[in-house]
């Protein structure tokens, strides 16, 4: 629906100064702050696997490696593969005629073995077997010369042959990481005693120094400290077995050039860079060794602000649902600005254009809009942030001038968000009487139709891009908790503003049509 | 930008009870297993194949043109059977695509020109790109863009794409009007 809605026209500024369309930005209430997608961490919440939506605890889906079970990509195109299952002799052929074998699309599990008469008219037992397929490049397990499985989730994961080598340089490498750690902590905090929620060390470890941090983990090194137990100071003693530093090879053979004449090479059977690549433990060279490659889990993640750490977005735990604990986006608390109708555009007048606002807030709003240079006028301290990203704007960008007909103080209500069927109108009719007329074309519940003027600056432009500046009042929640008989002092209020960049598309563009609402 | 508005002819649509628009073009095998949840919108020159098995739409969808809806059938030892299939609510489907799928969820944006394989899941608010060719049986996660044939993941979605289609598929309903 983005296309649909053209939304990448109009674009928000976020606090990192980057522009993004309103829908995919968040908005941290503690900070009062736009945050996009750079400006955030992740953390993981939920894995599961994308094909059977199998939903599995983080520890048990760490030990799997991010792997499902059961669901297997194909080697030669990564698609999903498919299990179909045929029927197969179980006992010896006899003299009589075999019968022809069947083929069922789909994984019928709950069959139970068939029998297949032939055409004498004696039964042998058959027993179903499944073999993998994809249904877009027409591999299958049998192209490796694999066995079909008796059973229908028996497919098993290749061996690793540097599995042992690996393992390890792991364990050697996490006791290098626990004694580094607990030296920079006892350095730190000789008696700070260890919170409760870090369990041990070498649990932290695991995650920490070769990972990515989560927070809990960063909160706990900033303020963790070490326990004075005898079981930890055991593991102080560094433990003497390194392993065998690995062997360099000086030199290298050359290319043998002969390779490509003799007619030993097939290069049909050879793999592609990505599908080695995709099972880089055994990179196969043919095509005979590619092996179906087991689907990697993904994630369901919560974003948490950078700046106060307070959680932006927070979704359900269950893989299948859409809705989320905690959403914050900036969609719900900023007024979006939409495109409505822009003329055929001429270079030397101010092009009449008119712009679509719509309050997403559950309350009544009051927006106030600015153009660029009254911003750069107003020598207010509050401001000096505000113009400064102002004259960071790239004059490239920006080929165009927009103002507004009033000359100041225009400030416009907005009607409480409401979903588009609903019929009442009296509201609307309070809030038109109170709008300026050349400002406010037309007024339905939450929607405001505003007219702007924008004036192209020079002759060789070719999409026309202006900005302005938007101003709101946002409630935010405050961290600090006083007593709590107030009532009030959870939250704060404050007046927010935000540059707005709208590019209203190439110069040669046609007019749009008029809403016959705006007319 | 704002939805432009689309004007038909009144004698073109079948205006229902429940605010269903049904093109007289349209092709409805089978209407009596093809139900539409309401103010939902099938344009122009639809095949909905109800007679293969049942087809439920939900509320607010929007058909396209010349798009074919087609349940999706399994083959068995014996013979194939067609299996119902389901259309979550607030679904914009685009013009000329041929949809195959065993079940597409809710606040779904199929683009132009795709094609949905048989036996595919499309949960939740997900995007496909125009011109995709999804192969059969794939499963199709939340919260993703799915483009290329045979469709390969592209990019993450927005976290606001339910708010978006309902606000998408309702102000198109809306600003579907009909000129005498």
């Amino acid at each position: 629906m983005t296309t649909l809605l053209n939304v990448q026209r109009v674009k928000y500024q976020c606090s990192c100064g980057s522009f993004k369309s309103l829908c995919f930005l968040y908005f941290c209430r503690h900070c009062l702050k736009i945050k996009c997608k750079d400006c955030v961490t992740l953390e993981v919440d939920c894995r599961f696997c994308p094909s059977c939506y199998e939903h599995l605890q983080s520890h048990e889906a760490i030990t799997r490696k991010n792997r499902c079970q059961n669901c297997f990509s194909c080697p030669s195109c990564n698609h999903t593969l498919v299990t179909r299952a045929t029927n197969s002799l179980a006992t010896l052929p006899s003299n009589l005629n075999i019968t022809p074998e069947n083929m069922n699309a789909g994984a019928d599990a709950d069959d139970s073995v068939s029998n297949s008469t032939n055409t004498s008219g004696l039964q042998t037992p058959s027993k179903k077997v499944y073999y993998l397929a994809c249904s877009v490049c027409r591999w299958s397990t049998r192209d490796i010369h694999l066995a079909d499985q008796p059973t229908i989730n028996s497919w098993k994961a290749q061996d690793n042959i540097h599995e042992g080598r690996f393992n390890e340089l792991l364990q050697h490498y996490k006791q290098i990481a626990t004694r580094e750690k607990q030296e920079r902590d006892r350095k730190r905090y000789s008696t700070v005693k260890l919170r409760n929620t870090i369990a041990t060390s070498a649990t932290r470890s695991s995650s920490d120094k070769y990972g990515v941090l989560t927070p809990l983990t960063r909160r706990g090194i900033r303020t963790g400290g070490i326990l004075k137990t005898p079981s930890l100071n055991e593991n102080l003693i560094p433990t003497n077995s390194s392993p065998k530093p690995s062997d360099s090879i000086a030199t290298i053979e050359p290319l043998d050039e002969t390779l490509f004449l003799s007619d030993s090479f097939d290069f049909n059977k050879l793999t592609t860079i990505t599908q080695r690549l995709n099972s880089v433990e055994s990179q196969p060279l043919t095509i005979d060794h590619l092996y179906p490659l087991a689907k990697n889990f993904t994630s369901k993640q919560s974003k948490r602000c950078k700046e106060c750490d307070h959680n932006v977005l927070k979704p359900e735990p269950s893989p299948k649902l859409i809705k989320f604990k905690l959403h914050q986006m900036a969609l719900f608390f900023i007024p979006e600005v939409r495109i409505w109708h822009h003329p055929a555009w001429s270079f030397d007048d101010n092009n009449p254009c008119i712009i679509s606002v719509i309050n997403q807030v559950d309350e009544k709003t009051l927006i106030k809009l600015y153009t660029l240079d009254e911003i750069r006028q107003e020598n207010d301290e509050n401001n000096s942030e505000l113009i400064e990203r102002i004259g960071q704007l790239d004059e490239n960008t920006l080929t165009s001038i927009l103002t507004f007909p009033i000359e100041n103080d225009r400030s416009v209500q907005l009607h409480p968000h409401v979903e588009p069927n609903d019929v009442d109108t009296k509201i609307n009719d309070e809030l038109r009487q109170n709008d300026p007329k050349d400002l406010v074309i037309h007024r339905k519940f939450a929607k405001l139709a505003i007219r702007c003027f924008v004036k192209i600056k020079n002759s060789d432009v070719k999409r026309v891009r202006a900005a302005f500046v938007i101003e709101h009042r946002v409630v935010g929640i405050s961290s600090i908790v006083s007593t709590p008989t107030t009532t009030n002092s959870n939250t704060n209020t404050q007046n927010i503003r935000h540059i707005i960049l709208i590019d209203f598309g190439s110069i040669d563009e046609p007019a749009l049509p008029l809403h016959s609402a705006l007319v | 930008m704002e939805l432009a508005e689309i004007f038909y002819k009144k004698s073109d649509f079948i205006e229902t009870t429940s605010g269903n628009k049904v093109c007289r073009r349209s092709i409805m095998c089978g209407s009596q297993n093809i139900v539409l949840q309401g103010k939902t919108i099938v344009m122009a020159d639809c095949i909905v194949r109800g007679d293969l098995a049942a087809v439920k739409i939900g509320k607010n969808c929007v058909i396209g043109e010349k798009c074919v809806i087609r349940p999706p059938f399994k083959k068995f030892a014996k013979g194939v059977a067609f299996f119902p299939m389901q259309i979550g609510d607030h679904v914009f489907i685009e013009d000329e695509c041929v949809i195959n799928a065993a079940t597409i969820g809710s606040y779904v944006h199929i683009g132009k020109n795709s094609v949905i394989g048989r036996r595919c899941i499309i949960m939740d608010c997900s995007y496909i790109l125009p011109n995709t060719v999804i192969p059969p049986e794939t499963v199709i996660p939340s919260y993703t863009v799915y483009g290329g044939s045979p469709s390969a993941f592209v990019e993450d979605f927005p976290e606001t794409a339910k708010e978006l289609m309902m606000d998408v598929t309702q102000s198109f309903y809306q600003n579907f009007r009909p000129i005498a």
